[in-house]
């Protein structure tokens, strides 16, 4: 089968802790520049993308449900831009919060992903999602990963050999770096967290055989500590958006040095064609001892939270859903179909 | 009944890629519920393909439940109401299988027959067959499994919607390959392989109502009396098998020269066609069998050894039993995936003592102990004792009484009169027994749980092949509380009656004294 050329874009924005609006028309605003100067077929922009994911009360207030602004801002983005459009954001279904990856097509067809684990603090504030993150589109068979997904074996797993392109974001922030006593230690674990950024999705699309593109975000943060009150984590968002060809070559790379901005590139789409082995390990990239232990420790506090944070910030009051994948066309009766069959 | 077309999208309920034996039995349940199956198959019907081919008392149950017994005796393939092994030593047990559902008696039919029957039952009930039908790809939504692309027989490309894809395409499936399972998580090396041809068989019908098989040295040899003749299958050492390839007739013959008793009764036989030979690697698996949107059937899902012949059982029940509990959860995506769970944990727990028979016992290409030679004693001097024999390999209720510890105990101290046979052999056995039966238990006890049994590696395995049933964050709380652990069926309804011990009216097959004697001395063949 021959390989179809299609042109990705990714936005990397910086983004304010708990300004949800202010946020979306950020983005809106960046998404519009990106389509109006690339006019790409694809158009990324991160995870998180109505908060940057931190360890903060204002985050209590950032899920909202499933089909509120965020998803019409990105299903009017697809609609306007004329092009497949992926975002993620907090979200409420069926009571609890998620991290939903929203990817819109411009004929109105919607296909979700939760995110399979929360990262850290990120425990405290949404609960893990048990689909394959799997969507036929347009485009051909799209594989969604966010965040550490990139990173995971697992991911690798479910979507090797069967995906033609892997579509998502990630907000990544590094190690803290105003733990002055920590300093040494603190520098090297940052530096080892960027490579690791860095290095996420050229592996994933050696190891699924398909091209990847994701977007990050970029910029200082502060959040606080879990269990530490009275510390602030003070780091960045590691940037490095990027589109991968499935060989693992970058093309297109947005560093943290460039800030805020958007990138794009063409990649191949065709039959993955899978080239490294899959590590037998959680995480395919070495991971340091010290975030080993971060995972671990906050990993244990945020689930112990969630039930306390679900019930203060009332998600649980909000039943609505969206299922995984919404149709363009509305269902049609059996009787309609029977028809048309006729 | 059509697959309904909407735009340029067709949909159906459930799409049945593969139209052979759990292929079909699945089309069948699912129609029977009310849903649009649409059955996809490269082949055009009739089509042969490689197979033991016979059935049990069990498996024709199955398949009268799926609507192709009629069709599947219409071929003219005799019944074989009895279950015979021969051997030396004057053995030559012989069992008569008990009647359930009105069933009491196995079938040999030629694949290119019974497929066509199931092909033939799936499109009464109301499936849509379609044949040349090659599946490319998986059409997927919101994570889960909503459809294939396929390309007819004129190469032209459709997709084609659905609730449900089942894989039933077989060891080499493209469902599995496409879902990325493909690997099983489970795999057991096969120690023989497969090699048969049919032959004219003139032999009147009395002597044509038997599965027999004869078991010599490292070779076992089985006769299924079908229509327009008799199946020969031998399943020799799998070394073997790469000499067959280079000179089948010669290893043939070499072969058949092990078994006297086999040979005499083929000596007026004459051979149809050639003979056709298995892939050497034959080893049994289970493959992750469900996930989103998706489950997979027969021999896609779990394959085991041919020697216990129960392939056809399982793909039959299974893919019955799919239809059952699946079809009324179609509509709704999570109790669906909870019910194919709960599916394949209810295959495995139901297949697990057949495999631990095929793979512990069977499957070894060696000659039979002395204490296996005491059960073929006892079988053949206590009919009722031969009959549960017959119900244990038809998997019929009661069969599991055959093999209890009280009998082998008995074995085995009977063994220890036999010249030659020392403590330490029958130790051995016990020992290899015990830690078959210990294993087995626990494997059952791990399904009870509601968990694959020794996926291996969570990580590497699990739920779809990828990641564990509960994400490591925990199943949101609106998720929680319907699913309780998986337990075994007490009983289908269909069976729930009591077989009815078979009368003695049938003749059963006798040996003539002269060759029980002739062959006597060989002592290494054995039933």
């Amino acid at each position: 089968m021959s390989e179809r050329r299609v042109k990705v874009a990714v936005v990397q924005p910086q983004l304010e802790l708990g300004e949800v609006e202010a946020n979306l028309a950020r983005l809106r605003s960046l998404a519009g520049a990106a389509a109006d100067e690339h006019t790409p077929e694809v158009l990324l922009l991160p995870e998180a993308m109505t908060s940057p994911n931190l360890f903060d009360r204002r985050m209590l207030r950032v899920p909202q449900p499933i089909d509120g602004p965020a998803l019409e801002m990105l299903r009017g983005l697809a609609r306007s831009c004329d092009c497949v459009v992926g975002g993620g954001f907090l979200s409420i279904r069926r009571g609890d919060a998620r991290h939903t990856y929203v990817v819109a097509e411009p004929d109105g067809s919607l296909h979700l992903h939760d995110k399979d684990q929360p990262s850290m603090w990120e425990n405290n504030y949404y609960t893990a999602g048990r689909d394959d993150g799997l969507f036929t589109t347009a485009l051909g068979t799209v594989g969604c990963a966010m965040g550490f997904e990139w990173a995971r074996s697992r991911t690798a797993r479910r979507l090797r050999g069967k995906v033609e392109v892997v579509l998502g974001g990630s907000c990544w922030w590094g190690a803290p770096l105003n733990w002055r006593p920590l300093g040494p230690i603190n520098a090297r674990e940052h530096q080892y967290n960027a490579i690791m950024a860095r290095e996420a999705a050229p592996r994933m699309a050696r190891m699924v055989g398909a091209p990847c593109a994701i977007a990050q975000h970029v910029g200082k943060v502060q959040s606080r500590t879990p269990l530490l009150p009275g510390l602030p984590y003070r780091t960045v968002m590691v940037g490095g958006s990027m589109i991968v060809e499935r060989d693992g070559r970058v093309l297109a790379h947005l560093p943290l040095e460039e800030g805020e901005g958007y990138v794009a590139a063409e990649v191949g789409l065709a039959p993955p064609a899978p080239v490294d082995p899959i590590p037998s390990g959680f995480w395919h990239h070495p991971m340091s001892s010290v975030v080993q232990f971060l995972w671990y420790y906050q990993n244990l506090h945020g689930r112990l939270m969630y039930p306390l944070n679900r019930r203060r910030a009332g998600w649980e009051r909000f039943a609505g859903d969206l299922p995984n994948y919404v149709s363009p066309e509305p269902e049609a009766s059996p009787a309609e179909l029977e028809e048309a069959a006729a | 009944m059509e697959g309904s077309r909407a735009g340029s999208r067709e949909r159906a309920d459930v799409v049945v890629v593969g139209s052979r034996v759990a292929g079909c039995a699945a089309a069948v349940a699912f129609e029977r519920a009310g849903r649009h199956v649409v059955a996809l198959d490269r082949a055009e019907f009739p089509s042969d393909t490689l197979s033991t081919h016979i059935m049990s008392a069990g498996a024709v149950t199955e398949l009268k439940r799926v609507g192709g017994l009629e069709r599947a005796l219409a071929t003219g393939a005799p019944k074989l109401p009895i279950w015979s092994l021969v051997g030396t030593d004057g053995l030559r047990p012989q069992g008569h299988y008990g009647r359930e559902d009105g069933v009491d008696f196995g079938l040999c039919v030629r694949r290119i027959g019974l497929d066509n029957a199931l092909v033939e039952s799936a499109r009464a009930a109301g499936a849509e067959v379609r044949e040349h039908a090659s599946v490319k790809g998986l059409v997927w939504a919101g994570g889960r499994v909503a459809g294939v692309r396929y390309t007819d027989g004129d190469g032209e490309p459709h997709e084609l919607r659905a609730k449900l894809v089942v894989g039933a395409d077989g060891r080499h499936s493209t469902v599995a390959k496409l879902l990325g399972v493909e690997r099983p998580y489970r795999r057991w090396r096969n120690g023989r392989g497969m090699v048969f041809r049919y032959y004219d068989d003139p032999a009147p019908p009395s002597e044509r109502a038997a599965l027999t098989g004869w078991r010599a040295d490292d070779l076992y040899a089985f006769l299924f009396p079908t229509y327009e003749g008799t199946l020969c299958l031998l399943q020799p050492p799998k070394e073997e098998i790469s000499l067959f390839r280079a000179d089948p007739e010669g290893m043939w013959a070499l072969a058949l020269a092990k078994s006297a008793g086999l040979r005499n009764r083929l000596s007026d036989c004459t051979p149809q066609g050639k003979i056709r030979i298995a892939p050497e690697d034959l080893s049994s698996y289970f493959r992750v069998s469900s996930g989103s949107g998706w489950a997979l059937v027969g021999d896609a899902g779990h394959f085991k050894d041919p020697i216990i012949g129960q392939g056809m059982h399982d793909g039959l029940r299974f893919g019955r039993r799919l239809g059952e509990v699946a079809a009324d959860a179609l509509d709704d995506p999570e109790l669906l995936d909870r019910r194919l769970f709960e599916w394949e944990l209810e295959r495995d727990h139901t297949v697990m003592p057949s495999v631990y028979f095929a793979g512990g016992r069977l499957a070894r290409p060696v000659p039979l102990t002395a204490i296996e030679l005491e059960m073929c004693s006892e079988m053949e001097s206590d009919r009722d004792f031969a009959d549960l024999g017959a119900d244990f390999w038809a998997r019929r209720p009661g069969g599991e009484k055959t093999f209890t510890w009280r009998r082998r105990f008995g074995w085995g101290r009977r063994a220890l009169r036999r010249p030659g046979v020392g403590l330490r052999e029958v130790f051995l056995f016990a020992r290899e027994e015990a830690r078959l039966e210990a294993s087995l238990a626990w494997e059952r006890l791990i399904l009870r749980t509601g968990r694959r049994s020794r996926p291996g590696r969570w990580l590497a395995w699990g739920r779809n092949g990828w990641s564990d049933q509960q994400a490591p964050g925990g199943i949101a709380s609106s998720e929680r509380g319907p699913t309780a652990p998986w337990r075994p069926p007490r009983a289908e309804p269909a069976s729930a009656a009591p077989p009815a011990r078979r009368p003695a009216a049938v003749e059963p097959l006798r040996r003539p004294k002269e060759e029980a004697l002739a062959e006597a001395p060989k002592a290494a063949e054995v039933a």
